[in-house]
This record gives C-alpha cells, sequence and structure tokens, in this order.
C-alpha cells in the first residue's frame, strides 16, 4: 500500500534487532520512512519534534517503560492522536489488558506474523492520514467561513446604522415642523407689522433687513426638512407600461427654466428644447411615472449644480442624454462635463445619504433617494466617470 | 550457523537471505550485551536485572524463529520475575552457548 505521502513510522524498541526487524518488515510492503529511538524518554522527544504518523513502541524498555511513554504522548496535545501500536513479546493477559488501558490504538504480540503487522499499520495509517487531511480542509473551512461572518456582521452594523439615521431624521424632521410652520406664519404676520410701522425709517429699513434674513433662513430649513422627509417617504407605488422616453422629456421640461442658461441638453443626439415631442421616440418599460421622472430630475438637477460651479464656457457644455434598448432591459445614460467628473473620494459613496459635493445646498440625499426608486423598479443605478464626462448610468 | 539454517529462517519470516544474515548479525551483537548485564546480575543475584536482560533476549529471539533460546529465556524470565532462588549460573552457560553456536 502507497499511500499520497510518504508515512513517517516511529520505532520505539531498546533492541536493535526488532528495530531493524519491524523495518525490514515495512519495507517490503510499501514506502515508509523511519524514526527510531531505543528508550520511551528519546521517543517522546522524537515524537513530538517530528510527529509521526504512526508508533510502533515495546512494553518492557529499561529507564521508562512503554506504558508510561504511551501516557505522556497521550496528554500532550501535539501527539495524543497519533496511533500507537504496542508490540510486545508480553504474554500476560493482564499487561495487555493494561497496554489497551493506557490508550494504545492496537496491540500486537511477538512474534508477530509479516502480515498482520503491515495490515494493522496500514489501516491505523490509512485513518490517521484522512484525520490531518480533514482537519487540514476544516481549518480551511472555519477561516472562509469566520471571514464571511465578518464581512456579514459588517454589512449589517452599515444596515443598522442607516435605519437608525433614517429613524433619527424623520423622528427630527417630524419634530421641526411644527415649530417651523408656527414660525412661518409668524414671520409672515410680522412682515405685514413692519412695512405698517410708522416712524423712524432708519430702523424700519434695518427691522426689513433682519425679517428678510430670517426669512431666508427659514426657508432653507424647511427645505432641508422637506429633502429629509423624501428619505422616509413612501408614495403610491403602482406600476403602468409607460413610454420611458417621454418621462425624460416631462423631467427635461420641467428641469428647462433652470437649465437653459447652464447647458444645453441632448437626449439620444437630438438638441432638447420645449417643442420637442414627448413620443419623438418609444421605450416602453413597467414604471411608477411620477417616481421615475423624480429621479431623472434628481440627476438632471446635479448637473445643473455642478454646471452653475463650472468656470466652463458655454459651447463647452455639454449634458448627453442616451437611452439604449438592450434585450427586455433599458439603459439610459446621463453624462456631463460639467466638473471632469466625480471626485474619487465620493464616487464610491455617492449613493449613500448625506454625500454631498455641495456646501451650502441640500442634505445630499438627492441620489439616494434616486438609488431606492431605481430598486423599487428592480433595477440598478451606477455612477462613473469617462472621458472626463461625469457618468450616471441607469438600467430597468 | 549455515546457510541452510538461515535460509529455512528466511522462509519462515518470508524474508531475503540478506536480511536474515543482518538480522542474525544485529541479534548476536545485542543479545551479547544482554549477556553482560545478564551474567552481572547472576552473580549479584539481581533478579530484577536478569528478569529484564532475559527478556530483552527472549523477545528479539522470538522473532527470528530461534526458538530453543527464546524459551530458555522465558524461563529465565519467569522464574526472575517470581524472585525464585535456582541455579541461574547454570542457565546463563546454557544461554551462552546456545548463542555462541549461531555464530
Amino acid at each position: 500500500m502507497n499511500f499520497k505521502n510518504i508515512p513517517r513510522v516511529l520505532i520505539i524498541d531498546d533492541q536493535k534487532s526488532n528495530r531493524l526487524m519491524l523495518k525490514l518488515t515495512l519495507k517490503n510492503a510499501g514506502k515508509y520512512s523511519f524514526l527510531e529511538a531505543d528508550n520511551g524518554e528519546d521517543g517522546i522527544n522524537i515524537a513530538i519534534a517530528k510527529l509521526p504518523h504512526i508508533i510502533l513502541i515495546d512494553a518492557m524498555m529499561p529507564k521508562m517503560n512503554g506504558f508510561e511513554a504511551i501516557k505522556i504522548l497521550r496528554n500532550n496535545t501535539l501527539t495524543q492522536n497519533i496511533p500507537i501500536v504496542m508490540i510486545s513479546a508480553l504474554d500476560d493477559t493482564d499487561q495487555n489488558v493494561q497496554a489497551l488501558m493506557s490508550g494504545v490504538s492496537d496491540f500486537i504480540s511477538k512474534p508477530f506474523k509479516k502480515t498482520e503487522l503491515i495490515t494493522r499499520v496500514n489501516s491505523l495509517l490509512h485513518l490517521y492520514m484522512m484525520y490531518i487531511q480533514n482537519k487540514k480542509k476544516l481549518k480551511n473551512i472555519n477561516k472562509k467561513l469566520e471571514k464571511k461572518v465578518n464581512e456579514n456582521v459588517k454589512i449589517k452594523l452599515e444596515d443598522i446604522k442607516m435605519a437608525t439615521l433614517g429613524k433619527i431624521a424623520t423622528s427630527i424632521t417630524h419634530e421641526l415642523n411644527t415649530p417651523i410652520t408656527y414660525m412661518k406664519s409668524n414671520i409672515e404676520m410680522m412682515e405685514h407689522d413692519l412695512k405698517a410701522l410708522e416712524g423712524n425709517d432708519t430702523i424700519k429699513k434695518y427691522l426689513l433687513e433682519t425679517h428678510s434674513i430670517l426669512n431666508n433662513g427659514l426657508k432653507r430649513l424647511q427645505n432641508i426638512i422637506n429633502n429629509t422627509k423624501e428619505i422616509s417617504k413612501k408614495g403610491k407605488s403602482e406600476f403602468n407600461n409607460e413610454n420611458l422616453y417621454s418621462s425624460i422629456i416631462f423631467s427635461s421640461r420641467i428641469i428647462f427654466n433652470r437649465s437653459k442658461h447652464l447647458m444645453p441638453i441632448y437626449i439620444n443626439n437630438t438638441l432638447f428644447d420645449l417643442d420637442l415631442n414627448k413620443d419623438y421616440e418609444i421605450y416602453e418599460s413597467s414604471l411608477i411615472k411620477e417616481k421615475i421622472e423624480q429621479v431623472w430630475i434628481i440627476i438632471m438637477n446635479n448637473a445643473c449644480d455642478e454646471f452653475e460651479k463650472s468656470i466652463k464656457e458655454y459651447d463647452q457644455r455639454k449634458m448627453i442624454i442616451d437611452i439604449v434598448k438592450k434585450k427586455d432591459k433599458i439603459k439610459v445614460f446621463f453624462k456631463d462635463n460639467a466638473s471632469d467628473g466625480i471626485p474619487n473620494e465620493i464616487l464610491s459613496n455617492i449613493f449613500d445619504p448625506f454625500v454631498s459635493t455641495k456646501i451650502d445646498k441640500g442634505m445630499g440625499v438627492g441620489l439616494n433617494i434616486a438609488k431606492e426608486i431605481i430598486e423599487e423598479h428592480y433595477g440598478t443605478i451606477k455612477a462613473y466617470n469617462e472621458n472626463s464626462f461625469a457618468v450616471f448610468e441607469v438600467e430597468i | 550457523m549455515n546457510n541452510t539454517e538461515l535460509q529455512k529462517i528466511a522462509d519462515e519470516l518470508e524474508f531475503d537471505l540478506e536480511d536474515v544474515e543482518m538480522l542474525i548479525e544485529v541479534f548476536i551483537e545485542s543479545a551479547e550485551e544482554s549477556l553482560k548485564i545478564m551474567n552481572l546480575a547472576v552473580e549479584n543475584n539481581d533478579y530484577d536485572s536478569i528478569f529484564q536482560s532475559a527478556h530483552a533476549i527472549k523477545g528479539s529471539a522470538g522473532s527470528l524463529t530461534l526458538l530453543e533460546i527464546a524459551n530458555l529465556a522465558k524461563e529465565m524470565e519467569l522464574e526472575a520475575r517470581d524472585s525464585n532462588n535456582i541455579d541461574y549460573k547454570e542457565l546463563y552457560h546454557q544461554l551462552n552457548t546456545l548463542i555462541q553456536n549461531i555464530k
């Protein structure tokens, strides 16, 4: 019998002729490498250092006998599972029992039959080498499992963090809404009162200026609240067969008042203007119309924000919308060259809430809402840079 | 020990003749070591040491099918184990002669 790896056999016997006999017997039966010791103590040290695959040990030896050696080997974590065969001239039943009690795997009495020794040694080796292999495999599986669990915990924690943040945001906006409404109605009344005020014009002017600052601040607050409310907004979600092209046209019309000063928009290579027919092209898809238009508006509005900051001349600017049909899916690409692409530091988490390039505008929840809507449509949204264009790719 | 005797052992153990020659050589070497210890032990009536050296010779002789030697060694081993006061000197000489004869 030959094994995948050459088995190491440790022979512990004080009689050289016995060791030689065992070696010769096994040598004729297959490939083994041999380790030898002529007493129990040396045998233990070699076993710990070389980790043999099987130990053949004599019972009666000077210094430390076989039983004591086996006890020590069985109490050491490195050697406790190595099969041990006791080979002895003992013909005393009591001592055979003692041998088995001490933890030997098998017992062969001298003079032994060649085939008996080979068969027993090989079957023990076979089992033990399989055990080692499985142990290795198990260790690898455990490692992989541990990694997977750690990753999942990380993702789960991230989810919980976001959900908690969402809840906090919702409750804050809810709590803030009432005092803001209250302040708003009062500040409107205040304006009337101030305008009707008679007397010192300087003070009146000063008060009206302060009122205007307060009013602007309040408007901004309300804007933030409205944006945040979108996160937890659960509107109607009715799917209908719609022309996706039309939804892009509608959205472009809504944004046109802002975009016309900032950049030209090309939809499938046609320059957009208010006369462009909403059914000029047909891309049918199952959509929640109001929601999908919200996505287009968010993306185009973001582009407008970027163009607003851009130093490029108008004739250098371009917003390209390409609609491509791909089997039963439709891909929509939004490309703008406002700022030579999306900064790398936000590219990886651009769809997370509260990520924004806008220092004084909004809260950075737009794309997060867009992503949720796209996912509601069983689609995907990706952001990347391509030839100094920022690209948003939507597939539904 | 002549070739016929060696071949007989080789057949019985299913070993090559070469291997058996080597085994016998090694056996004689260690048996003589044991005999030295045994001689001293017999002089001193050290039963424990007689037991151990007889046991060592018994085991390896038995493995080589040297039954005459193995049986004599076994007799000494058992007597010494029970601390029986017998003529160990006589048995030692017999054993020594048997072992010298296989050279």
